[in-house]
């Protein structure tokens, strides 16, 4: 810093002649002018201020780029991103998706600042109601969708919605996400953490080895990154 | 302030080549550090930047080094703990601030963490209490002659668990008070985190 | 949470049986102010009172211990920003400056110029938008509350504006170590700070007319919970409560951070130490807030980048940081606000330390200054003396 530079501070210090005031008996009253000015609350229904650009809100995620190297996952102050691996069309996506808990995230976006590909990103979108059954709040854990889609469905509905308006979730571990404009994603869950999950599919073993196969060059990378990070864990963890 | 004489000419013995190493005092920093030194000849300071000076202190000496060090340092900021768990310490940083010098130092000192006590300095500055009131709680150090130890920020539940020690066992706490469904475990799914 | 005078077996035994208030004697009696009362925001004060009059006052703090502190040991460098700046709601870029500010010492960074400017214009409406939130709670503690609903209508102007900076409205995660996260958005933004800054000093005459000028203001506060200098020192006060007593010391004066030094600024000092006296002090520096933050835009944001270039930083969540410790501390609009970092040269803090000024304030002083106090001063000496309890707990 170049604080050293300067000599003195050019800071003046001053007492009452200039600090103090004179109390009044009148100049209260003048506040009342202000009943005649234009008030500065917004009619809501009527009114609506919209979110600065580049507002943190929901996250989006390009699973094409996405590398599942848990950047995210390792600099997430309330530990809301939970890597996942999925299967999209019967084939297991090479690499963990991060999955973010919205009862955990504090919406710093740290995890989009790391992120090495550029593959997660946010929207402005920032709001998301729900009522209090189980099946609704399945809607705070989501694996992000592609930003495009997010984007399109701002320009449709202009509110700054979660566009994902039912997550429904079958006893397969399927989820179907159910998007504002009507369209389906659907995939499915196999396991979680950064090692694959053992057994893919119990029900396809034929494609399961393939995938077995196509998985571990993913496995042997993620491998030497995991060890260290138990080590850097544990005297701190307990 | 109960010293006895021995430890101070053992002291001495030791300051002697400490004394002389300072080169001449230019800085105000220096100039203070200097003339504190003299004073206190068993503590051992330095300079470390602009407006920044650090004092070493023995455990035992540590209340009369205040009582000197309070004529020029006003305020007692902060008492920040520090808890060397390897080394079986306790590291305790008074941070004092002098108005009208402008300068702000740590008083280090260390004591065992077996059973930890420190005499209070209460009576040079009484804000001491809320600094030490919060050691003992977080850390279990004992402050003698501070009447209000005991549970302060955290509830009677958890006085006397030390939660900033490093070797609580925070999550064995927050699993016996949230249960076992209340968790997140870390990345390789194998330890458990907060 | 409380010490009470009452043995712990005792009160543990009142507790369950669910008589905290019991009276002690026929005219004195216990009474629990807060955590719900506005004025004492998230504690609570256990009054002895006798008739009208405090006896005693025993602060109860804790009801928003979060551990943060214990928190930040567990998660790296740059990941602490989002939980420590939680630690002071009103100014939250104030603990993300100081952290920021010691990691930077500890790490040795020349921070770029273009950050150190942005830092300190967001320190400064950090500063202005604390100060509105404070008009907010004192007109309404002395009934004055056209005022506050003023103040809450110009701080909206600040949130907007950080929020076109930063991307969030109140916690503002910003200032990381070694520079900022994002860039100022353009001119047009400059220019809205700009315009804010006037707007605000056309309304400080409103403010003056309407709460700092008035009688009942003056009445409230003339006289009550006065200290002096030597009380002020040995209990660690400062900001404005200091200066209220008669001491110039301000940090951006006496130890100066970012770009104070080439700043031309005055610090108001008063004598009497009573609340009038605070509350005066902190309505000129609001005042020199807005020269300030003025001067900042006549400077100008100085070119270059706005976050240091480390190669380490490809590596963010294994950032290692060298060994050592720092101590940083800011002027906020409650005092000196510092943080006390110890790093073991891994990729997290092995200590955080913060130190905000209601530590002082809140326990010790506001015990004192109670003393003898009416009852319906406590809310008054409260808000003068600017007490923010998370600080106490964090």
């Amino acid at each position: 810093m170049k604080m050293e530079s300067v000599e003195k501070p050019k800071v003046r210090i001053v007492g009452e002649e200039k600090v103090k005031l004179k109390k009044s008996f009148v100049k209260p009253w003048m506040g009342i002018k202000y009943l005649f000015k234009k008030p500065v609350t917004i009619k809501i229904p009527f009114e609506k201020i919209e979110p600065a650009p580049k507002y943190r809100g929901f996250h989006t995620l390009d699973w094409k780029k996405c590398i599942g190297c848990n950047f995210c996952g390792q600099i997430c102050p309330a530990r809301a991103i939970e890597m996942t691996w999925l299967e999209v069309d019967g084939k297991m996506e090479k690499r963990p998706h991060p999955k973010v808990d919205y009862g955990r995230c504090t919406f710093c976006q740290f995890c989009v600042d790391v992120c090495p590909t550029g593959a997660l990103g946010f929207t402005e979108n920032f709001y998301l109601t729900t009522g209090g059954l189980e099946e609704d709040l399945e809607l705070f854990n989501w694996v992000p969708i592609h930003p495009d889609k997010v984007r399109e469905m701002n320009e449709k509905f202009g509110d700054y919605r979660f566009p994902v308006v039912k997550i429904e979730k079958k006893a397969d571990g399927t989820y179907v996400y159910h998007l504002r404009d009507g369209d389906k994603i659907e995939f499915k869950i196999l396991g979680y953490g950064l090692r694959p999950p053992k057994k893919p599919a119990s029900a396809k073993p034929a494609t399961a080895q393939e995938k077995k196969e196509v998985s571990k060059p993913a496995e042997k990378k993620e491998e030497p990154r995991a060890e260290p990070e138990k080590a850097a864990e544990k005297p701190s963890g307990e | 302030m109960d010293m006895n004489e021995k430890p101070k000419v053992e002291e001495k013995v030791q300051e002697v080549p400490e004394v002389e190493a300072p080169k001449l005092p230019d800085t105000k920093e220096e100039k203070l550090v200097a003339e504190i030194l003299k004073k206190a000849p068993y503590a051992e300071g330095s300079v470390r930047r602009e407006r920044r000076v650090e004092f070493k202190v023995p455990a035992d000496r540590i209340k009369e080094f205040l009582e000197l060090a309070s004529e020029k340092f006003e305020m007692l900021i902060q008492i920040s703990v520090v808890d060397w768990l390897k080394e079986g310490e306790f590291e305790l940083v008074y941070q004092l601030w002098s108005v009208s010098e402008s300068v702000h130092a740590f008083v280090k000192t260390r004591i065992p963490r077996e059973n930890a006590k420190m005499p209070t300095v209460m009576d040079i500055w009484p804000v001491a209490e809320t600094y030490e009131r919060e050691a003992h709680e977080f850390f279990g150090i004992v402050f003698e002659g501070n009447p209000r130890l005991g549970p302060f920020i955290l509830e009677p539940r958890e006085y006397e668990k030390h939660p900033l020690r490093k070797d609580f066992n925070m999550i064995g706490y927050v699993k016996t008070i949230y249960g076992e469904d209340f968790d997140r475990y870390d990345e390789s799914k194998t330890n458990y985190v907060i | 949470m409380a010490n009470l005078e009452v043995p712990r077996e005792l009160r543990e035994e009142a507790k369950a049986h669910d008589m905290y208030l019991h009276p002690i004697d026929k005219d004195t009696y216990e009474l629990f102010f807060g955590p719900q009362h506005m004025a004492t925001e998230n504690f609570s004060i256990i009054l002895k009172m006798d008739g009208n009059r405090v006896e005693k006052a025993i602060v109860n703090p804790g009801f928003l211990h979060r551990g943060f502190e214990k928190l930040a040991e567990q998660r790296p460098y740059f990941t602490n920003i989002a939980l420590l700046l939680r630690i002071c709601v009103p100014e939250s870029d104030v603990p993300e400056n100081i952290y920021s500010m010691a990691v930077d010492e500890i790490v040795g960074w020349e921070v770029p110029e273009r950050a150190i400017w942005i830092r300190n214009v967001v320190l400064e409406m950090a500063r202005l938008s604390a100060w509105m939130f404070w008009i907010m709670g004192f007109g309404n503690e002395i009934g004055l509350y056209t005022a506050g609903q003023w103040a809450a209508a110009y701080r909206e102007r600040f949130m907007r504006l950080f929020e076109e900076l930063t991307g969030g409205r109140v916690y503002h995660i910003y200032t990381v170590p070694g520079g900022v996260r994002r860039d100022i958005p353009g001119d047009r933004w400059l220019r809205q700070l700009r315009d804010t800054v006037e707007y605000l000093k056309g309304k400080m005459r409103d403010f003056d007319d309407i709460l700092f000028d008035n009688y009942i203001m003056f009445e409230r506060t003339e006289g009550v919970g006065v200290m002096d200098k030597k009380f002020a020192l040995k209990h660690a006060v400062t900001g404005p409560n200091l200066r209220a007593v008669g001491v110039p010391y301000d940090v951006r004066k006496d130890d100066p951070y970012y770009l104070y030094p080439e700043l031309d600024f005055e610090v108001p000092v008063l004598k009497e130490g009573d609340s009038l006296a605070r509350v005066l002090v902190r309505r000129y520096e609001m005042e020199q807030d807005l020269y300030i933050l003025e001067q900042l835009l006549d400077m100008g944001p100085p070119s270059g980048p706005y976050m240091v270039k480390d190669p380490k930083l490809k590596n963010l969540p294994r950032f290692k940081v060298p060994a050592g410790d720092a101590y940083a501390h800011v002027e906020s609009t409650k005092g000196d606000f510092g943080a006390y970092v110890v790093s073991d040269g891994t990729h997290k803090p092995y200590r955080v330390h913060i130190r905000g000024p209601s530590q002082s304030h809140g326990v010790t002083v506001l015990e004192e200054l109670l003393k003898g106090a009416r009852l319906a001063d406590v809310p008054v000496i409260l808000k003068t003396l600017d007490n923010c309890p998370p600080d106490i707990d964090r």
